[in-house]
């Protein structure tokens, strides 16, 4: 399977390497490190960068979502051009734009075999969403880390109560120290109105990401292309 | 830095500005955790101060014995732990959760859910180069001329699902139409893209980058086939269509049956014909130099006349190839050649017969010939023959909305006003010319006594859009209906708009003159009436008899413009 994918991404080279490009720009914007930045490597990362996968659900939907959005945006503008030019004007070959509409269409093919993200950031993204309950003990460190914050709070606050008490005095301030949480953040289930919302560009991601795994976006295109063509 | 990696793991480094903000006095020692010290005077506070460190540096070197076995203990304590977790790591083939899958050591309070912070700063990075900088720029630049492709394409797609939907509503004429205005799209796209391209530099040459596609003149082709009439012009433009838009397999497709057959019968039939024109040259021209020069009576031009048909009749005989169509269609254009442009007088009857009996040999193709046939049929008042060949051009087209002005014509005259008027809203229908129907339908309006409603329709008409011909109808309306003043007003409106039609290509409507002429002598205004008369023999014209008979009193305008035929 994996030579009949590289074959589907060394076809469509542009839109492989576009497509990692947008995924190592968003893994900067998100910032996620990256441990492999080599689009084109003949493995099942051809098209991708390896990166570290995130546990923040916006991080993780986001980074199938953003790289997936441009190319297919891509996509429908350089193919549909193409594809309008060829199939439903029926421009000759004769004519110079031909060729264009050919390229545009390649282009557009090209960036469609390379819409959706890889299966591992899929899965990461769903598994966040819609598979990610809370454990006993996570729930208990969640309460743990409140308990935490609310006496760091009210230390806070006494702090600053007296700190005010004694510089009216002229006196030193007190010194205390607040317990550390280390930075931990308060783990949450996925809100309902986001589970909704993100179900449906979730799911295509998701099942997407299979369909290209196995190329079949690539022999939609070139079937699809095979049609326009007999029945034009 | 053994000490540094040691606090890493402890998950005390990197702590929160937020943390840092507050924690005014880090460096104070701490009972515990949660020690809080309301002691109120500074000076007790730096005494106790000095008092631990001293108590602490010699409290160090006490316990740094007993500390380091305890660590001992402690680091022992804790490979072990890690060797049962590692253990049941290998026996799963995953890294238990809480621990860096590259280095397995535990995460603590990384950023990441599966890298501890260490791995994260050493192995991973986020690095953007000069090729990502390139190819970023390349495909701005790709996107945009992807976008400007897909928009300018859009266009002329769009402009073509209007006209396929308009074909799909058996609108053929509007969606003739409409297939011409993707023509004039597609050239605006490739004027702003030359307006753009000079604008760059003036030495980048005039380009024809977009096109239409052959799927229009396809369905142009399709729609000429079945509408146009005929004249050697629209049929070039009809050859010229098939001939670069059609393969010759989808040519002889059934799909395309219509157009095969269209394209070769009118391709014989022009080339029949310009072969007897050829070859009979010395028959007639003769008879045109002396229809030309003027010279010859009216009895010799008949007899050469009837010399020219039989020489054609002669040449058809010897050449059986030569449909009857043709033949007929050849005598019938040079007679009303030598009538409409030398003025000879020929006999209306014979012209018509020769015109109909190519229209009848014509066939499932006579739809060509509708235009001619009822064109003349109508100056001849053959009305019936105007309704059978509209009603046949419809049988073809049934949005043709000039056969429907043919129908609409012929009832006005044979004074069914009902149908007229029916006929009318047809041509409203399905002409693109929203005021095609105006000046008939105030025509039939004004026959039937309703003069003012024949006028109201030609006001509403805007003077951008409003023909001699209206304001002709708007003129007679308003003089039948007694108003004299707007009569004369639109009479004058008539007449100047006929003459700067005739200024720009076209022919100076006699209808429109004489109308106009008759209105200013009723009016009393011999100014502009005399000034009517000179132009008129400037161009050796005169008055219509049946106008001067008004002006001379021998009938009335009534009679003229509400009996008969109804007009001049």
């Amino acid at each position: 399977m994996t030579v009949f994918y590289l074959i589907s991404k060394y076809a469509t080279i542009f839109g492989t390497v576009i497509k990692g490009l947008w995924e190592h720009i968003t893994c900067g914007i998100l910032k996620l490190f990256v441990e492999d930045g080599r689009y084109l490597e003949p493995t099942e990362l051809c098209g991708h960068v390896e990166h570290e996968l995130t546990d923040n659900k916006a991080k993780a939907f986001f980074m199938c979502f953003i790289p997936s959005a441009v190319n297919a945006i891509l996509a429908v503008f350089l193919g549909g051009a193409g594809f309008m030019g060829l199939f439903k004007l029926g421009v000759k070959m004769s004519e110079p734009i031909f060729w264009v509409y050919v390229v545009l269409l390649y282009l557009g093919i090209s960036f469609f075999c390379n819409i959706f993200p890889l299966v591992e950031d899929a899965m990461n993204n769903w598994s966040r969403l819609y598979n990610s309950k809370l454990t006993d003990e996570e729930k208990a460190r969640n309460e743990e880390i409140k308990k935490q914050r609310a006496q760091n709070k009210a230390l806070e606050k006494e702090a600053k109560k007296s700190a005010k008490a004694n510089a009216k005095k002229g006196a030193a301030p007190v010194k205390f120290k607040k317990n550390s949480d280390g930075g931990e953040k308060i783990k949450s289930d996925t809100n309902i109105v986001a589970k909704v919302l993100l179900f449906i560009p979730s799911a295509i991601l998701y099942g997407g990401a299979y369909l290209e795994k196995y190329g079949i976006t690539f022999i939609i295109s070139i079937v699809a292309t095979a049609l326009a063509i007999i029945l034009k | 830095m053994a000490d540094d990696e040691k606090k890493l793991a402890d998950g005390e480094v990197e702590e929160s500005a937020e943390a840092k903000d507050w924690q005014w006095d880090a460096s104070a020692p701490m009972a515990n955790e949660n020690f809080l010290d309301f002691s109120n005077s500074a000076e007790e506070a730096d005494e106790e101060e000095e008092a631990e460190e001293a108590e602490k540096e010699e409290a160090d070197e006490a316990v740094e014995a007993v500390e380091t076995a305890e660590a001992v203990e402690e680091a022992e304590s804790d490979a072990e732990e890690n060797e049962e977790e590692e253990e049941k790591a290998d026996e799963s083939g995953e890294t238990p959760p809480g621990y860096c899958i590259i280095c397995g050591e535990k995460i603590r309070n990384s950023k990441s859910e599966f890298y501890c912070n260490e791995c994260r700063s050493k192995y991973m990075k986020v690095d953007y180069g000069a090729t990502h900088i390139i190819l970023s720029v390349v495909m701005v630049f790709i996107a945009v001329f992807g976008i400007v492709m897909f928009t300018a394409t859009s266009k002329i797609a769009g402009s073509i699902g209007e006209a396929d939907k308009l074909l799909k509503d058996g609108k053929i004429s509007a969606a003739s139409d409409a297939y011409g205005d993707v023509s004039s799209t597609v050239g605006t796209l490739n004027e702003r893209l030359n307006a753009f391209l000079q604008g760059i530099s003036t030495n980048f040459e005039t380009v024809k980058f977009f096109d239409a596609g052959h799927k229009v003149d396809k369905k142009q082709a399709e729609i000429l086939s079945k509408t146009f009439s005929l004249s050697y012009d629209d049929a070039d433009n009809f050859f010229s269509l098939v001939e670069n838009s059609f393969s010759e397999k989808e040519l002889n497709s059934p799909k395309y049956a219509q157009v095969k057959g269209c394209y070769d019968y009118l391709k014989k039939f022009f080339a029949d014909y310009t072969k007897m024109n050829q070859d009979l040259q010395s028959a007639y021209t003769p008879f045109f130099e002396a229809a030309y020069s003027g010279e010859a009576k009216a009895d010799e031009l008949s007899k050469m006349a009837k010399d020219v048909t039989n020489a054609v009749d002669k040449y058809a005989a010897e050449h059986t190839d030569i449909g009857n169509d043709i033949v007929s269609y050849f005598k019938y254009s040079m007679l009303y050649y030598a009538q409409q442009y030398y003025g000879v007088k020929m006999d209306s009857d014979e012209l018509f017969g020769y015109v109909k009996k190519a229209y009848d040999e014509a066939g499932k193709y006579d739809y060509l010939l509708y235009q001619d046939v009822s064109s003349f049929a109508l100056s001849v008042e053959e009305y019936n023959a105007v309704l059978d060949a509209a009603n046949k051009a419809l049988e073809k087209n049934p949005s043709n909305s000039d056969a429907y002005y043919f129908k609409a014509f012929a009832y006005l005259r044979m004074e069914q006003f009902d149908k007229a008027l029916e006929a009318c809203d047809k041509v409203a229908e399905f002409s693109t010319d929203e005021f095609d129907n105006v000046a008939i339908k105030a025509n039939i309006l004004r026959r039937q006594g309703q003069f003012l409603a024949a006028a109201d329709i030609c006001e509403a008409v805007p003077a951008a859009n409003k023909s001699s011909e209206i304001s002709r109808q708007e003129a007679i309306a308003y003089y039948l209906a007694g108003d004299e003043d707007n009569a004369l007003k639109y009479a004058k409106e008539s007449y100047d708009s006929a003459y700067a039609a005739s200024y720009n290509g076209g022919a100076f409507s006699l209808e429109a003159i004489n109308t106009s002429a008759l209105i200013y002598k009723l009016c009393g205004d011999e100014e502009d009436y005399d000034a009517v008369i000179e132009t008129l023999k400037q161009s050796d014209e005169k008055l219509e008899d049946s106008v001067m008979a008004v002006i001379k009193g021998d009938s009335t305008f009534e009679d003229l413009f509400m009996t008969g035929k109804g007009d001049i």
